[in-house]
């Protein structure tokens, strides 16, 4: 053994000895094991083995992660995604999603962002497309990004795609690093960045934005860049939601593997608006129950996601549902109570004070689509409100909002990354199949075929250096990337069926 | 009814809590080694149990639930890397303008440099390190475990002593 090895056994060693993982499991993570075993049970005995192979994977993505956790010093975290920005930061802050401002910046001519959206030609909005803005107060439901920095101890994270003129420097670089970096920019002085969306080949650049006020804490201070450090930017098609209104982040909620946010806002008329909102999806993936709330309301006022067959966004076949909406404040707990499949109890959480209500949100992740009832109990457990819960229609799936042959192509450039990153670790695409690549990018479907599959990817053609990846969309066109990692390749696309990388030549200009 | 199903799940918590005591421990230590940051230790030892304990009735080898459970944890750490591109050096270099000063011990800064480097490896390069060096796993447990040939062990192992090598400056050694 080497002295490299040595001390690098002694320091695993010592370096393990510092982890201090809680030796008791916390009683979420037994529940969701508990529900797991269950789901694995039942599929068990009703399904051939390759069905409860299928059912695994549809529980893994229905008990996915749960989006809120603990953080470093005991301090609860969620985990949220707003137009497919996703950011981890403390469940006490307040969250806000900007994009509905975004109706009324993006135009239909002028410079693109990448992601289908247009923004006013001549630098007209150097704070960007806002996407949200995440501080220790509660800023209200305007962009704090005004040209002032935070005062006081207030501390600020702000996220926008684009950012004008401040985004990039007169020859097209980058102004800012992907680091935070002192500066002056469109939010006042403070730590800007500039990051891009993770895809291989188009790149769509968002602005951060880092304010601390003079007496920021120092935990606030770490909590902003530990935010900035979980950010990652997912490339979507996007559009401008239909309502302008920002709102609230409540609290962050799985439905079927899906990331989707439970936000709160002023309702048009009176009271709240609580919407279900998918994060990578925000215009086509939402559920609002609006007016709820006011003085005088029901103790309960609920409404059921049934969103299913999603494949289009990155879930599949039935995904189970959320049951949300809001509480008076005599309702201690609240339940969904489903006949063979047992009581699966709310999450409730508070709704900031300047949005003038008494009540709380609630959301419950129902895993079963029996009917049943939802029940409102007080602090001493008496029942204070029972509603029947009607089965779920899976009716409601949003339809996509790309067009067939952008999403194809978008599946390719996603299975192009899975395969750069299989390259990354190994240093070559042999060995990069559809077993491989599915636990790389298992939102996507894989095979090998000699005839392309719509909706799946089919890998051709891979040498230590190539791969070529095809695929066909929904009007049964032909798509292909290629990627040679030699020293005169790149990515090279195709409109065809194309069987070696050689037939898939073209440049960007062949997707039209 | 509804009590007896009660009491059912809690037995059944009960059992897998004493899985979990049972398990974690060691599984934190490595999920440490391969995240240097206790908290995403512990969501990825969380996460994996839970992963695991729904497929447990059906594990050919109930007796290598350690084996899968580090199986799972690499999986999950190196899928939460690749969607998170986490770019930590600004934020280390916060931590270290911010933070106060910590006793040196005469070691501490060439072990807090090879540290350092070892969190700068590929996530499969740092988990082949920690398998072999830390876990002690043979080539081809360690392939079981990354689901690849002994042979990619040897490459991955092989570039990263090279690359702490390089880093730490070994030469001079």
């Amino acid at each position: 053994m080497n002295e490299l090895e040595q001390e690098l056994r002694e320091l695993l060693e010592t370096k393990s000895r510092e982890s201090r993982i809680e030796p008791r499991a916390p009683r979420k993570v037994l529940r969701r094991a508990r529900r797991r075993q269950a789901g694995v049970a039942l599929a068990t005995a009703v399904t051939v083995a390759a069905v409860v192979i299928g059912s695994i994977a549809g529980l893994s993505a229905i008990l996915g992660p749960s989006p809120s956790q603990q953080v470093a010093g005991g301090t609860d975290a969620r985990t949220a995604t707003i137009a497919g920005v996703t950011v981890m930061y403390p469940a006490e802050w307040t969250m806000v999603d900007l994009w509905p401002l975004s109706n009324s910046i993006v135009v239909s001519s002028g410079p693109t962002t990448n992601t289908g959206l247009t923004l006013p030609s001549g630098g007209q909005v150097p704070s960007g497309i806002p996407v949200f803005q995440l501080s220790n107060h509660d800023l209200g439901l305007t962009s704090a990004c005004t040209g002032t920095a935070p005062a006081g101890d207030q501390a600020l994270l702000y996220v926008a795609m684009n950012g004008g003129p401040y985004l990039v420097n007169p020859d097209g670089s980058p102004k800012w690093s992907s680091h935070l970096t002192p500066g002056d920019g469109p939010c006042g002085q403070g730590l800007y960045a500039y990051r891009e969306t993770t895809t291989a080949n188009l790149a769509a650049p968002y602005l951060v934005f880092a304010g601390l006020g003079p007496d920021v804490s120092e935990a606030d201070r770490q909590a902003v860049f530990e935010a900035f450090d979980s950010l990652s930017f997912a490339w979507i098609q996007l559009e401008p939601p239909a309502e302008t209104t920002p709102g609230y982040v409540l609290d962050a909620v799985r439905l079927g593997g899906l990331d989707c946010t439970l936000e709160g806002r002023p309702a048009a008329d009176g009271g709240l608006e609580i919407a279900l909102v998918y994060g990578r999806q925000p215009e086509a993936g939402r559920i609002d129950l609006g007016g709820v709330g006011r003085p005088g309301d029901p103790d309960v006022q609920y409404s059921v996601s049934a969103w299913s067959g999603l494949t289009a966004y990155g879930g599949s076949g039935d995904l189970g549902s959320v049951v949300f909406g809001v509480v008076s404040e005599r309702v201690a707990r609240v339940e969904a109570r489903i006949p063979g499949a047992g009581t699966f109890v709310g999450t409730i959480v508070p709704i900031p004070s300047s949005l003038g209500s008494a009540y709380r949100a609630f959301h419950i992740e129902v895993f079963e689509r029996a009917g049943g009832s939802l029940v409102a109990l007080d602090a001493d457990g008496n029942v204070i409100a029972e509603e029947p819960l009607a089965p779920a229609e899976p009716t409601s799936a949003p339809a996509p909002l790309v067009a067939p042959e952008d999403e194809a192509k978008s599946w390719l450039r996603n299975a192009l990354a899975a395969a750069l990153t299989y390259y990354t670790d190994g240093g070559t695409f042999v060995g990069f199949d559809p077993k491989q690549a599915v636990t790389i990018e298992p939102s996507l479907a894989y095979n090998t075929s000699r005839m392309p599959v719509e909706g799946e990817i089919t890998i051709r053609d891979v040498t230590d250096t190539t791969i070529l990846l095809v695929t066909q969309d929904a009007n049964g066109s032909n798509w292909c990337l290629a990627d040679d990692t030699g020293k005169n390749g790149g990515t090279t696309y195709g409109g065809a069926d194309a069987q070696t990388v050689a037939e898939c030549s073209g440049d960007i200009s062949t997707w039209g | 009814m509804v009590s007896t199903e009660v009491a059912g799940q809690e037995k059944t918590e009960g059992r897998l809590a004493e899985l979990y005591v049972r398990h974690a421990p060691a599984a934190g230590r490595f999920a440490y080694l391969l995240t240097a940051d206790h908290q995403q230790a512990q969501d990825l030892v969380q996460e994996a149990f839970v992963r695991i304990v729904g497929r447990f009735g059906h594990l050919r080898v109930p007796d290598a639930f350690d084996a899968y459970l580090r199986r799972t944890i690499v999986n999950l750490h190196t899928s939460r890397l690749r969607r998170l591109r986490v770019e930590r050096a600004y934020l280390e270099r916060e931590r270290g303008r911010v933070a106060p000063a910590v006793g040196a011990m005469p070691d501490v800064g060439a072990r807090e440099e090879l540290w350092r480097a070892l969190r700068r490896l590929p996530a499969r390069q740092r988990a082949a390190v920690v398998l072999r060096y830390y876990e002690d796993l043979s080539e081809q447990a360690t392939a079981d475990v990354l689901r690849c040939s002994t042979a990619a062990v040897k490459s991955l192992v092989a570039r990263a002593m090279a690359t702490l090598r390089d880093e730490i400056g070994s030469e001079e050694r």
